[in-house]
């Protein structure tokens, strides 16, 4: 066997034995390990393989990223940040056909430039906004829908775990991926918002809503005071994290050190926190860590071994030689991402696939930032598809109500996979809604 | 919502099993979440230090000493601390919808599947802390360091350690596993998005 064959049976047997349910990073390192033994002929470097990998990939500054977003997202989930952010929402919206579910994506982009986890947002909107959509006469299946539409704007939007994953896996600026997801990100919230207002008006039945003008919430008579108190948490927030990046006064590590230092003092204030919360959060925070750092970890250890095989740049150059241009490429690209993505998870879709592409796409002269954004958007579809979409399972859980199946939340969900799906496509034509901020 | 287990701890991975395990398992599940313990005060200590620094540089001018190279040394501190813990319960990343559905089918192929990935798991932690053990060794050897000379440095050694210890954890923690799968059925993906969420939608 050459190493190119080697190269292409590992991948094969990686993603066969991660759909057989072997934990992603045992698949991932084993295999490669079994690769690199073969290719060299030689035990010991393999071994060195896995142990370099393991005391070397993580231990760089800009890893610390992941535990400090991780961190403020879950501090400004318990601080109790997203009702606000709804209430705010739904005051603005609630008059319009549909205004419950805008406001909820409304509410959810907001969110998301505080919080860096789709699964975050599933979470806390299941809780806010189900109830208050159902009783106002939406449908289960719409009212779900939007949650785990809009929930995918939470990895999106910046700051977002996968955009940092994406940043160290191709060695790109974090702070650069973050500035590309602002518009994509928007584009994807107004392009949810208007096809919710459209849905409203052309299938009402599977919408639901109406009679909205009698009630006592209190987001109805917000005062301007109100709507101020209620936002200036969240405007300090994403002015430290967005703010010092995008001036450049800060890394983006400080910026989530520092976000996490505000959120901590957002939550004190509004007696949000006790010292068993914080402990959680921590707790909760390493998990976080190391889940993902480890998986980057495996997958460095993956890449190594198609380095050594010379599959990337094979791979690139058959691929431009069977006369694929770079649509065509970008279509087998998507494609391949999206089918992946309604088994594997986002993040090791992104460790699995983006190193085999990364080279034709800079023989093609594609902005590597650019692509991210792609493949972030690729990749969270699946969160929303059958049969292993994660924020449709996290909605499932957190709503815990027998009567609301798993083929409500699938079936609500899929206008905005198609949406998404657009919006994609929206995104790879025109490559400057992603850049223009870069 | 409150979650009434949670003192740190998150709940254990097991399908309501009816046996808990012996005192050996209760003690590494102790070790296992001391380690997490220790993980977990790392993480704030490294946004603690990272805010000193940011502050006491842009507004007193005066930068933290070698922070860079304490964050080096944390992430990879903190991985490794809260590995085995994380592994516990249940957040190392897969895809179980298939094995699942066999589970459910076959219960018989699907445990048998379940008992071949974490001897898996145990085969691949147990490669890694061999070179890590290797690494280590060279390392108190050559008194190997990071950092610049006169500014600001720290040994190698003890992080390595960590590395060993954690993978050396974390290899347990799947032979735990190994032998629940061959006494009980192990938990679902719905078990796994429900921990999720306790995890993260704490008093909304």
């Amino acid at each position: 066997m050459t190493g190119v064959e080697i190269g292409i049976a590992s991948v094969i047997l990686i993603v066969l034995l991660i759909y057989a349910g072997l934990y992603i990073t045992v698949a991932l390192g084993l295999v490669s390990f079994i690769g690199v033994w073969i290719i060299r002929d030689n035990f010991d470097v393999a071994v060195s393989l896995l142990s370099l990998s393991v005391a070397g990939t993580v231990s760089h500054e800009v890893f610390a990223t992941v535990p400090l977003f991780a961190m403020m997202g879950l501090i400004v989930s318990q601080a109790g940040l997203g009702k606000d952010i709804y209430d705010v929402a739904n005051h603005v919206f609630y008059k319009i056909a549909g205004g419950l579910g805008i406001a909820t994506v409304a509410a959810n982009a907001v969110f998301a430039s505080i919080t860096g986890s789709s699964i975050a947002s599933a979470s806390v909107f299941t809780r806010i906004s189900v109830p208050e959509m159902r009783r106002f006469g939406y449908t289960t299946r719409f009212s779900v829908g939007v949650v785990a539409g809009s929930s995918v704007l939470g990895m999106l939007i910046p700051p977002s775990a996968m955009l940092i994953i994406y940043a160290i896996v191709t060695e790109q600026s974090v702070g650069h991926m973050f500035l590309a997801g602002i518009l994509p990100g928007i584009v994807l919230s107004i392009a949810y918002g208007v096809a919710i207002l459209i849905m409203a008006y052309v299938a009402p039945k599977f919408v639901g809503g109406g009679n909205i003008e009698q009630g006592d919430e209190d987001w109805r008579n917000l005062t301007p005071r109100d709507v101020f108190m209620k936002l200036m948490p969240i405007v300090a927030l994403v002015l430290i994290v967005l703010g010092g990046i995008y001036g450049g006064v800060v890394t983006p590590v400080e910026a989530g050190a520092a976000g996490s230092l505000a959120a901590m003092v957002i939550a004190l204030w509004r007696r949000k926190m006790s010292w068993r919360g914080l402990w959680e959060v921590l707790v909760e925070t390493g998990h976080i860590t190391a889940t993902i750092l480890f998986l980057i970890v495996a997958a460095s250890m993956y890449s190594r071994m198609l380095g050594m095989a010379a599959l990337p740049t094979l791979f690139g150059e058959w691929l431009i030689g069977q006369g694929f241009g770079l649509v065509a490429i970008m279509v087998l690209y998507v494609a391949l991402v999206i089918a992946l993505g309604t088994i594997i998870d986002p993040a090791s879709i992104i460790l699995i696939v983006v190193p085999l592409f990364l080279g034709v796409m800079e023989s093609f002269g594609s902005s590597i930032v650019w692509f991210g954004i792609i493949t972030v958007v690729a990749a969270e579809i699946g969160l929303l598809t059958p049969p292993l979409g994660i924020s449709c399972f996290v909605i499932k859980s957190t709503i815990n109500d027998p009567s609301i199946t798993l083929k409500d939340i699938f079936t609500g969900a899929f206008p905005f996979a198609v949406i998404m799906l657009l919006v994609l496509i929206l995104l790879i034509a025109y490559p400057e809604i992603s850049l223009v901020l870069t | 919502m409150t979650d009434p287990v949670s003192t740190g701890n998150s709940p254990e991975r097991d399908g309501g099993a009816p046996r808990k395990g012996g005192a050996l398992s209760t003690l590494m599940k102790g070790g296992i979440t001391s380690l997490n313990a220790l993980g977990s005060i790392w993480v704030l200590f490294v946004m603690i230090i990272v805010n000193c620094d940011a502050f006491g540089r842009t507004v007193f001018n005066h930068p933290v000493e070698g922070v860079i190279e304490i964050l080096e040394l944390s992430i990879v501190g903190i991985v490794f601390l809260q590995l085995a813990d994380a592994t516990r319960v249940g957040r190392l990343t897969r895809s179980d919808g298939l094995m699942n559905l066999v589970l459910a089918r076959a219960p018989g192929v699907g445990r048998f599947m379940g008992l071949l990935w974490e001897g898996l798991g145990i085969l691949f932690m147990g490669l890694v802390l061999w070179g890590s053990v290797i690494l280590l060794i060279s390392s108190v050897k050559n008194n190997e360091y990071v950092g610049a000379d006169g500014v600001f440095t720290f040994p190698e050694w003890p992080v390595k350690t960590v590395i060993v210890v954690g993978c050396l954890a974390t290899l347990l923690q799947f032979a735990v596993f190994a032998v629940r799968y061959m006494r009980t059925q192990p938990s679902c993906t719905q078990d796994v998005a429900d921990r999720l969420v306790h995890r993260s939608a704490e008093e909304i």
